[in-house]
């Protein structure tokens, strides 16, 4: 049961994009059309899945010290696995993704699950983490992506749709339409989730402004605000 | 330091294996998206000779190529070759993209226009016009009101087919005389044709034998003469000081051997420097107090944009004007002067017309005080000139104007000291 939680969490309740509000960027560049949305999920969940499984299995001898080092050496490592896979094998939703497939690196998503769970936990539950979280984040982009190309382009994965194509908005598959629909999305995300606060994850090791900041521990904070 | 250690060797290691695992999936996908970037790339190319069996790029076997040819593809089967060009045209710095198919026969079987970023656009059948000609181009022409985008795209057709004739995978177009001749004329009176090496000049009526064609160039440089020879027709370019110079219709000087032509030319062609003297003299008056002495430059051998040249002798010192006509935005004629000192550095630069004609660029141009850009050009001598300095954002034609201007005032300064010496 422990375990479907984790799967789940990242769904909706601790949804990457939409109530964690990470990987925004990605998020608005590649959500202009199903299909490159769906492309730049897959690629991520598929980092992210292969990053969290050997960060968990590396935990304990990655020195504290290098971790931050080691991971991005990791995860630049799958990226571009990822990148060399879908330049030979999808070569235009390769052209399509362009310069934010390499951008997954310093997806904060990815980072992020890093220091926040797989270091902490087993393979199996970073594995789950990362498919949890990898099929949130895939979802919130084809959602996006979905309301973007029916409204902006009448079209959803290039198909036609004849009775909203005359009326498309083209506004929406650009930028100011994506931070509408984001915003739209989050705005409803917090709808649905009102009462049930994702519990706030933290962590001061590591952080260069730690000795500045004068607490003794984030962790605290947050557990107090997650009250 | 036990720990620093701990984390080099982790750092290091982790380092390591993922080079491995990069090398190995490097090795896997590697040749499948070469693979991939071929098909891309002879996808264009069978666009334009759909029944070719493959294609293999020759481009670096070649030698040096013209700039506007960037790939050549030879057909593996012997159908013939696909060449992507790339030109620009002065009115947009993108480049007009052309994918050409050119068979063993030396004839083009289709041509694609790829990229075209014109202002104006030069019709959707033009490319077509150039299907089933050969190198020659003899039945293709310019067309007017795009002269500019429409020569960019016939010259880029015709670098393409000087790679393949000078590299022997095809025979040379038999070219008309009409075609020598307009392709000699250049190099008779080049100061009578604009950048693109299109003929900006006026018809003169009423010729007579030997002479069967002539023209008057607009900027005042000179003349040109067709003549009819025992040995084919000449052409002759006889500048504003009316010297000659003898072309044949193979592109070679013979200046030396076609006397008759050149007599005959010389004969019919008024002098212009001489016909405009008056206003011409005036021109060089106004610009130096009076009491200066001005005497005109006779006989100078220089074939550019130069209308006339003169000594000013101001007291003891002599300088030398010189008056050009550059040719610049639509074609139409920059008249300046350029006046050097004896030790040939520029002492007055003047210009006759607007710098920027008729709102060139849409006045988007970054020309904002037109003084201060003529005096950077004063003190400088033909060492410390360069054509960069006429540079002016947004109005690219006025400062190549300004740059022939400038490479013509310094030929022209050089050799009027040696016809005065």
């Amino acid at each position: 049961m422990k375990k479907l939680g984790i799967l789940l969490k990242g769904i909706i309740k601790e949804n990457p994009v939409l109530v964690l509000l990470l990987g925004t960027c990605p998020a608005l560049a590649t959500t202009t059309g199903v299909v490159s949305a769906l492309a730049m999920g897959i690629a991520a969940t598929a980092v992210l899945i292969c990053s969290n499984i050997v960060i968990s299995a590396l935990r304990k001898a990655i020195p504290d010290k290098v971790r931050i080092p080691c991971y991005i050496v990791v995860i630049a490592g799958f990226v571009s696995v990822v990148q060399m896979l879908m330049q030979a094998y999808f070569p235009d939703l390769y052209d399509m993704l362009g310069v934010y497939l390499a951008l997954i690196v310093v997806n904060c998503i990815i980072l992020g699950r890093a220091e926040m769970f797989a270091r902490k936990n087993g393979i199996i539950d970073s594995a789950l983490d990362g498919i949890g979280m990898g099929l949130g984040f895939t979802l919130a982009l084809v959602l996006m992506g979905s309301v973007r190309e029916i409204i902006g382009a009448g079209t959803w994965a290039g198909i036609e749709l004849t009775a909203i194509k005359p009326y498309a908005v083209s506004i929406m598959t650009s930028a100011p339409g994506g931070f509408l629909v984001f915003g739209c999305l989050i705005a409803l995300a917090n709808k649905v989730l009102s009462g049930k606060k994702a519990k706030k994850e933290c962590s001061c090791e590591g952080c260069p402004n730690s000795a500045l900041c004068g607490k003794e521990n984030c962790e605290s904070d947050a557990k107090e605000e997650n009250k | 330091m036990k720990e620093n250690i701990k984390s080099v060797v982790v750092l290091t290691a982790i380092c390591l294996v993922v080079a491995v695992l990069l090398a190995y999936t490097n090795s896997i996908t590697a040749p499948i998206i070469e693979a991939n970037k071929a098909a891309k790339a002879s996808g264009s190319l069978l666009e334009v000779m759909p029944e070719a069996a493959g294609f293999e790029n020759i481009t670096d076997t070649l030698g040096e190529l013209p700039a506007t040819v960037k790939e050549v593809h030879a057909e593996t089967s012997g159908l013939g070759h696909v060449m992507i060009l790339g030109t620009t045209t002065q009115f947009s710095s993108d480049e007009m993209g052309i994918t050409v198919a050119i068979g063993a026969d030396g004839k083009i079987s289709n041509v694609l226009l790829t990229g075209y970023y014109e202002s104006k656009d030069f019709g959707a059948d033009y490319p077509a016009t150039y299907i089933g000609q050969d190198s020659a181009l003899g039945g293709v022409d310019t067309v007017a009101g795009t002269t500019f985008s429409s020569s960019a795209f016939k010259n880029a057709i015709a670098d393409a087919f000087s790679v393949l004739v000078n590299n022997n995978l095809v025979a040379a177009g038999q070219k008309s005389e009409e075609q020598l001749i307009a392709e000699a004329m250049p190099l008779a009176l080049p100061g009578a044709f604009n950048s693109l090496g299109n003929p900006i000049t006026a018809p003169v009526e009423g010729v007579a034998a030997p002479i069967t064609q002539a023209f008057k160039a607009k900027n005042n440089c000179g003349y040109i003469y067709v003549v009819s020879t025992d040995a084919g027709s000449v052409i002759v370019g006889v500048n504003a000081f009316g010297v000659a110079k003898a072309i044949d219709l193979e592109g070679n000087d013979v200046t030396a051997t076609a006397t008759d032509a050149v007599a005959a030319a010389v004969a019919a062609a008024p002098a212009l420097a001489t016909e405009n003297l008056e206003a011409n003299t005036k021109t060089v008056a106004a610009a130096f107090e009076e009491g200066a002495v001005i005497t005109p430059v006779e006989g100078l051998n220089v074939f550019s944009d130069i209308m006339a040249a003169f000594t000013v002798t101001v007291g003891e010192e002599t300088m030398y004007a010189v008056i050009t006509g550059p040719l610049a935005y639509a074609d139409e004629t920059m008249k300046m002067m350029v006046v050097f000192n004896a030790n040939g550095e520029v002492v007055t630069y003047k210009t006759y017309t607007e710098l920027i004609l008729h709102g060139e660029y849409y006045a988007t141009h970054e020309l904002t005080d037109p003084a201060a850009y003529r005096d950077q050009f004063l003190g400088l001598t033909e060492a410390t000139y360069s054509d960069d300095m006429t540079l002016v954002a947004g109005a690219t034609m006025t400062a190549n104007a300004v740059a022939s201007n400038f490479r013509s005032a310094f030929e022209a300064f050089n050799l009027i000291k040696e016809v005065v010496a």
